[in-house]
């Protein structure tokens, strides 16, 4: 029997990359719900979220994710945990008929069906702004999560029908769903726990990075919605874009658990946070209020070097000295944000019809 | 092993319709780890119990166009959450008699495989049925040379007993003559290569 | 088959359904909620069978060396469309059958609809009087509702309560301060900031859209600091958290205040030019010393300092320059001899705050804030000579003594001259109404002469006013207009109608609250029976409402102890309720008609706009409204007909209004147009082509310009801004307020003309609140030992988005109240579990969220959940008490005189006091 093995690694080809900047991220979830109107409104869809954002430390999406395992471990894809539908909760349906036009007056209150499948005790969202540590000194930040699109997708090598496939033009990893079986082992391999499944259509889905978007240069749509301007989104290896320097020049941007060893292609710029406060509750300049090794839990070891560039940095500033990185950060123009993907959508004709010629299109370049 | 294909008219939404016609009692073993498709299916499984579903009774009929094939096997007591139960039949390729049926089909020859997935999770008695290409343990594709005869399937449980009609094409078995089966049970969280499957071929008469 | 031909099977076809998922015939303009006032710009992506999706457009041009202000919108923007398809949606006239409340209605025709609305509101005009009828009309608008909401009432003689005190967001010390509405700066001149104090807000909620400025200003090298109780979701973007006790902002302001003054680090030029500091006190009556006092004929609003030469009467009409070292003295007194011939002493505001402030100990500061000296000291060389910017949410006006915070935090800016000047003063907010929306209701006919002749009219008036007092200025001028339209459009201040209507009467009759004197009840009996309040109890000799019409607000769930008391009160006398609104609410359960209306995509609409981006934007119509809904306007339009048709078919001519003016039925036809059909376009091209007039907005500016461009932005502000925010907009920077104080001398609204820190009215100077001081809010609910913080959520708008399915996905789908785990755990209570609260005024129940970043004794209950969200209804409005401060009845000083949205007391919602426990 011949092996179906690993997807092989393909170096070389474009890399679309995001880099969130998570010192102007304010959970606001507008990303979320971008994400949500564009995309997974079909039924089966109700509880996808490809994109979120959760309040760290905590138990996020799906429910405690980060203690499920999956990725590479010693370079062998590890085992995980298939996300439950409770797990991920959320996809509610909520009793309005019953309340406004039932009948019931105050007898009934507007709330999820409990459908007696667990899922109304969790959501995308629901540990939200709770944190960790001790007043005042407690602490918690945003931090926005999708499909990393990684450089070795465990997913794609962890799928027995072949069905997904990492895309030579932007490296976006998809699913051909007309293949998926519904197996979910992507859903085991994923250390990130971004792959949902559609109870509906028996496939899974995740993130596609917008790639309809990108095909028209159009940069994705949590990231040209988030009002908080901190989504860069280009080519990885465009050594004149800001995400090359902010990855690669001054390693201030890193992935999510590197640890896991998939290579992500989504970078994060790690959290400041205020002085944290002695007892007598004068300023402890010493001890910063998230703890180090908490960030490095998150991002590798190389966060203790970002966060220290950042400060120097941040000092410079303060002493009306120019620092090339800050104004990177500061983002002058919102569409510098968004490297090649410049394109406004309203601009462009997207009719049925004319998508659909270019469907065809498509269709005999793949043939 | 062999069994015989009688004569009867089916309907497939009558799931007594089989009658009287006896019963094929056919065991199915573990689909083995070291068959298994790729890196991750074979680290994450190697320690897990699976193929929980051990055997399956089997019943042929056919009309003059269709196959009916009618199997029964135990539900299990643990509810299903994730996956749903299901089973399936396929059919030995011209080239690949001295294949093992445990690896339903290989990248070289492949089987057609019929699947039947139970999907009362979202409407009672609401059956899939899938037309498949398998390449191997779950490495299952639609398949794209289906005829004109439709893959249908139906099943429910009763007495704590599934029991499924899956019907297609009657040229499957004709041009196989062995065929396979293979049963999920979705409580174990059993689907794709992780089930039990029968470990010869089946004649069939 | 090998590896390789089995991926080729793999044709990536199902990219397709995702090509085609981003597909759509058109995108059209458009904007949402008028309830937010950011009025953020955006395309809505439609076909045939609806809206597909809607998106940032990301069109605001920015400025040089700024950050542009783009894409601005918010998960509510973006989740809007889904909100009008929700289940909450109305589509077709509903009729009570039940119970008010029940949730029993049967679905009715339009005519129907407007024809009982129309006969109750005749009857009730024939029976009561014209103030019998109360249309409410809330901020969930834009520009065309807005007007034939305001058109109809002012046709009818309806009454409606002050909106913006209704909401308690009037900002009393920021006007005590200054005498005026509070001219914000743009939000993109935050950027220019060195320090940014978060303070009584938390903007990573209430101001995503433009929440960046605070993050880049950071990056360019500013400070952020937040002072709240709670290590707020804004806090996490500071460099210094001030975890202070909730309530008690104004005494560490004044330590640090006192701190500045003992170091000598405060900017004397500042304060003697721009403020009241350098005015002399009598000592002996701890008044002013006012021309009156020392002349034959001397005016009361002109006052003394002290120079090299001695005691100097000040120049009311203009301020000297901050820039440059002021003839009077800071720390000077002086014996004086009155007209009366009595020498008294007389001594500068300075000194007496000096001496003030010497109480406000770093000591008394730890005592009472929990605030170390170490901070404090950090904090005020963050602040002194540093262009510092206090983000003052509208947090602080919902405080017992928000205003001596307020007052103090003015205090601050004063002392460490920030204000006028790029990236200082208040990053607050003030909405600027295109002067065509304002001329609209002045307007007497259609067309451009009657826009002229209506631009003419209120010139005039403003002239006339100006004229009468050399220490007029013009934005004095138009605070006077502002009071003298309070008269015309029947506006009740909510402190009265909420006494005699809402309510509050038993029990502010029973109580005194802080340090007042008198009850509450006895101060507005009071102040009614001394004429101060005349005209303004309304109706009229304390009759009822009878008829009540809602549109765009929720009057149930924002009313500070809302359902609670209205529901026993107001509603027991109505004869009928309409509310009229695009979702179902609590207002609309409690109703007898409910008639829908169209919203963004359906209809077009000019939204509103505050100061933060000062752009008009634009909502076009993509497809029609699910069961062919009417527009606002075309509702209103309707009823205004409907009331004169069935006036005529029961042979009624005339009524006469409560201000005593007779007027003919048939007029009401007209309330909107004087013209037969009058579309919403034809409506709003006017309004534009009348801004346009007054050189507002770009001359020839029509419907055509705004449909193209999608916004309209200002060339120049409207006068009322101009004058308040006093500076002009400049095409090439973001806007500064308070400019012209400082480069033209331009005075403040206040009674001396200065920004004003010493109130020498009676009641102020025996409450010791004649200078800012800090007092504890007073217990208001009983004995209990947690204190109820809370204000705008992140999700949703007020409470329009409160039942959006998909907006509730990202929270538990229901209310929740945070809590300390240390307090919950001696509660016995876990996250998830249900909690009551309680206190004197009622009880409820809520879901207890925990987290480490609430204060002990500090819970946390984020406003305007739906009622319906909650258990049995009851939400956080059965244990609000609601007071108003009783010195805000103040009026008949200097700017101390009731104005509509402004100075009035308003209810407070900050801090009371409730008990929690584990529901059994």
């Amino acid at each position: 029997m011949t092996e179906i093995g690993q997807s092989k690694v393909q170096h070389g080809n474009p890399q679309v990359a995001m880099v969130f900047d998570l010192n102007k991220c304010m959970g606001c979830q507008t990303c979320s719900i971008a994400c949500k109107v564009l995309w997974t409104t079909e039924p089966g869809e109700e509880h996808q979220w490809w994109m979120t954002t959760n309040t760290q430390p905590g138990l996020g999406t799906p429910k405690g994710w980060e203690d499920m395992g999956g990725g590479y471990k010693n370079g062998e894809p590890a085992e995980g945990h298939q996300p439950t539908r409770a797990e991920f909760g959320g996809g509610w349906e909520f009793n309005y008929d019953e309340v406004f036009y039932g009948g019931k007056g105050r007898s009934v209150h507007l709330a999820p069906k409990d459908k007696g499948d667990d899922t109304t005790k969790w959501g995308m969202n629901w540990d939200e702004d709770q944190g960790s540590g001790e007043y005042p000194n407690s602490y918690y930040f945003y931090l926005p999560r999708l499909c990393n699109h990684c450089t070795k997708p465990v997913c794609v090598s962890a799928c027995p029908s072949k069905a997904m496939y990492k895309r030579t033009e932007d490296g976006a990893v998809l699913r051909d769903e007309d293949i998926c079986q519904g197996s979910r082992f992507c859903m085991e391999a994923c250390p990130y726990k971004k792959i949902y499944f559609n109870y509906v259509r028996d496939i899974a889905q995740h993130c596609i990075l917008c790639f309809p978007r990108l095909e028209e240069n159009v940069a994705p749509a949590c990231a040209r919605q988030c009002p908080g301007r901190l989504v860069f989104v280009g080519m990885l290896d465009d050594e004149n874009g800001p995400i090359h320097k902010l990855v690669n020049e001054w390693e201030i941007a890193l992935p999510l658990h590197p640890e896991y060893g998939t290579e992500p292609n989504i970078f994060y710029i790690p959290p400041l946070s205020p002085y944290r406060l002695n007892e007598d509750m004068s300023i402890d300049e010493e001890t910063p209020r998230i703890p180090p090794e908490y960030l490095e839990s998150l991002f590798g070891p190389k966060v203790h070097g970002a966060m220290a560039k950042l400060k120097g940095e941040l000092e410079k500033a303060r002493n009306n000295e120019t620092s090339e990185m800050l104004e990177t950060l500061i983002v002058y123009n919102w569409l510098d944000l968004f490297g090649p993907f410049t394109t406004d959508p309203s601009k462009l004709d997207r009719t049925p019809d004319k998508v659909a010629v270019t469907i065809g299109a498509t269709r005999n370049k793949q043939n | 092993m062999s069994i015989k294909i009688h004569e009867k008219n089916i309907d497939i939404n009558d799931l007594a319709s089989f009658g009287d016609i006896p019963a094929v009692n056919i065991e199915l073993t573990k689909i083995p780890v070291d068959v298994q498709p790729n890196k991750y299916i074979k680290n994450a499984y190697a320690n897990k119990e699976y193929g929980q579903i051990k055997s399956v009774d089997v019943k042929l009929a056919s009309d003059k166009e269709r196959l009916y094939v009618n199997l029964t096997f135990a539900d299990s007591e643990i509810p299903n959450t994730e996956f749903q139960d299901s089973v399936g039949i396929f059919f030995c390729s011209q080239d690949g008699q001295s294949d093992s049926p445990v690896t339903i089909g290989s990248l070289e020859r492949p089987t057609l495989l019929w699947q039947w997935k139970n999907r009362t999770e979202l409407q009672k008695n609401l059956s899939q049925a899938k037309d498949l290409e398998s390449f191997g343990p779950g490495v299952f594709i639609p398949n794209t040379n289906s005829g004109s005869v439709e893959v249908v399937a139906n099943g429910e449980v009763v007495n704590g007993k599934w029991n499924v009609i899956i019907s297609g094409d009657l040229l499957a078995v004709q041009k196989a003559k062995k065929i396979g089966i293979v049963a999920w049970d979705g409580s174990n969280n059993e689907r794709a290569g992780i089930g039990s499957v029968t470990s010869s071929w089946i004649e069939v008469d | 088959m090998t590896t390789g031909e089995l991926s080729k099977v793999n044709a990536r076809l199902s990219e397709n359904d995702y090509r085609s998922r981003f597909s759509w015939d058109k995108a059209t303009w458009s904007s949402h909620c008028g309830n937010c006032l950011a009025n953020c710009p955006y395309k809505l992506y439609s076909n045939s069978d609806g809206a597909v999706f809607e998106e940032v457009a990301g069109v605001i041009p920015g400025f040089e060396g700024i950050p542009d202000m783009n894409p601005l919108g918010c998960q509510k923007g973006a989740a809007w469309q889904k909100q009008l398809t929700s289940k909450d949606r109305i589509t077709k006239p509903l009729k009570r059958v039940g119970e008010r409340g029940s949730g029993n209605f049967e679905e009715i025709g339009y005519q129907q609809a407007y024809d009982l609305v129309a006969d109750a509101i005749i009857d009730s005009i024939e029976k009561y009087g014209t103030d019998s009828i109360l249309l409410e009309s809330g901020a969930e608008c834009g520009v065309l509702a807005s007007v034939a909401r305001n058109k109809l009432a002012l046709s009818l003689g309806a009454i409606h309560i002050d909106p913006n005190s209704s909401v308690s967001d009037v900002h009393a010390g920021h006007w005590l301060t200054f005498g005026n509405l509070l001219g914000g700066s743009s939000a993109d001149d935050t950027f220019r900031a060195e320090t940014v104090i978060i303070w009584n807000g938390n903007p990573a909620f209430t101001r995503i859209p433009f929440f960046h400025y605070l993050t880049e200003a950071r990056y360019r090298g500013a400070n952020i600091i937040t002072v709240a109780p709670d290590y707020s979701p804004s806090s996490m973007h500071s460099d210094l958290y001030v975890p202070i006790v909730p309530g008690t902002d104004a005494q560490f302001i004044l330590g640090v205040c006192n701190y500045l003054i003992q170091n000598n680090l405060f900017d004397r030029n500042f304060v003697a030019s721009q403020t009241d500091l350098t005015l002399l006190v009598d000592t002996r009556t701890k008044r002013f010393l006012r021309q009156s006092d020392m002349v034959q004929d001397g005016k009361e609003d002109r006052f003394y300092g002290i120079t090299q030469d001695g005691v100097t009467l000040i120049d009311a009409s203009k301020l000297d320059s901050p820039f440059e070292p002021s003839d009077f003295l800071l720390e000077a007194q002086s014996d004086v001899k009155l007209l009366d011939g009595t020498t008294v002493n007389v001594t500068t505001v300075f000194n007496l705050l000096k001496e003030r402030l010497s109480l406000y100990t770093p000591e008394s500061v730890y005592e009472i804030c929990q605030i170390s000296k170490d901070v404090l000291i950090r904090f005020a060389n963050l602040v002194a000579g540093h262009k510092t910017k206090v983000s003052n949410g509208l947090g602080s006006c919902k405080h017992y003594h928000g205003d001596l915070m307020e007052r103090s935090m003015d205090l601050l800016l004063a002392l460490t001259g920030n204000w006028g000047k790029p990236g200082t003063g208040l990053d607050t907010y003030i909405i600027a109404l295109l002067e065509g929306e304002v001329l609209s209701m002045f307007k007497t006919g259609e067309g451009v002469q009657a826009g002229e002749e209506a631009i003419e009219a209120v010139e005039a008036l403003l002239q006339v006013l100006q004229d009468a007092n050399e220490a007029t200025s013009p934005g004095k001028a138009y605070v006077e207009l502002m009071r003298m339209g309070a008269s015309l459009t029947n506006v009740v201040p909510p402190a009265l109608y909420f006494y005699h209507h809402g309510g509050f009467k038993e029990d502010w009759d029973k109580k005194a609250y802080g340090d007042s004197p008198k009850t509450l009840g006895e101060i507005i009996n009071e102040a009614e029976a001394n004429g101060w309040w005349e005209g303004l109890v309304r109706p009229a000799n304390h009759g009822k409402t009878k008829v009540m019409l809602v549109a765009g607000t929720n009057i149930l769930r924002r009313t500070r102890g809302g359902q609670r008391n209205l529901l026993e009160s107001l509603y027991k006398d109505l004869d009928l309720a309409v509310t009229v609104d695009f979702r179902m609410n609590t207002t609309g359960m409690y109703s007898d008609i409910i008639l829908p209306i169209s919203c963004e995509g359906e209809r077009i609409e000019m939204h509103a706009a505050n100061s933060h981006s000062f752009e008009r934007s634009f909502s076009d119509k993509a497809f029609d409204a699910p069961n062919g809904v009417p527009s606002e306007w075309e509702v209103f339009d309707s009823l205004a007909k409907a009331v004169a048709r069935r006036a005529k078919e029961r042979n009624l001519d005339s009524f006469t209004t409560t201000a005593g003016v007779i007027k003919p039925y048939a007029d009401i036809q007209k309330a909107l147009t004087s013209l037969e059909e009058r579309s919403d376009e034809a409506a709003l091209d006017e309004i534009l082509r009348d801004s346009a007039l007054t050189g507002n907005i770009e001359s020839g500016t029509s419907l055509y310009d705004l449909r193209q461009k999608g916004f309209v932005k200002p060339v120049k502000l409207p006068d009322a801004l101009e004058f308040i925010a006093s500076n002009t907009l400049k095409p090439d920077e973001p806007f500064v307020a308070y400019e012209n104080h400082l480069t033209k001398g331009v005075i403040f609204e206040t009674l001396t003309g200065r920004a004003q820190f010493y109130i020498d009215h009676e009641w102020f100077i025996d409450s010791g609140e004649n200078l800012p001081c800090y007092k504890p809010t007073p217990k208001m609910a009983g004995d209990y030992p947690f204190r109820v913080t809370g204000g705008h959520p992140r999700w949703s708008i007020h409470a329009t988005n409160t039942t959006s399915e998909i907006l509730l996905e990202t929270t538990r789908g229901k209310p929740v109240a945070h809590l300390n785990p240390t307090d919950a755990d001696e509660l016995g209570i876990l996250d998830g579990a249900k909690a009551v609260i309680f206190n004197d005024y009622g009880e409820l129940q809520i879901e207890v969220k925990l987290s480490p970043s609430v204060r002990p004794k500090q819970v946390i209950v984020y406003a305007s959940w739906e009622p319906q969200l909650f258990e049995n209804w009851k939400d956080m409005t059965f244990v609000e008490p609601g007071p108003v401060k009783w010195l805000h009845f103040v009026t008949g000083y200097g700017h101390l005189v009731y104005t509509p949205m402004q100075w009035q007391p308003a209810q407070s919602d900050r801090v009371y006091e409730v008990g929690i426990k584990a529901l059994n």
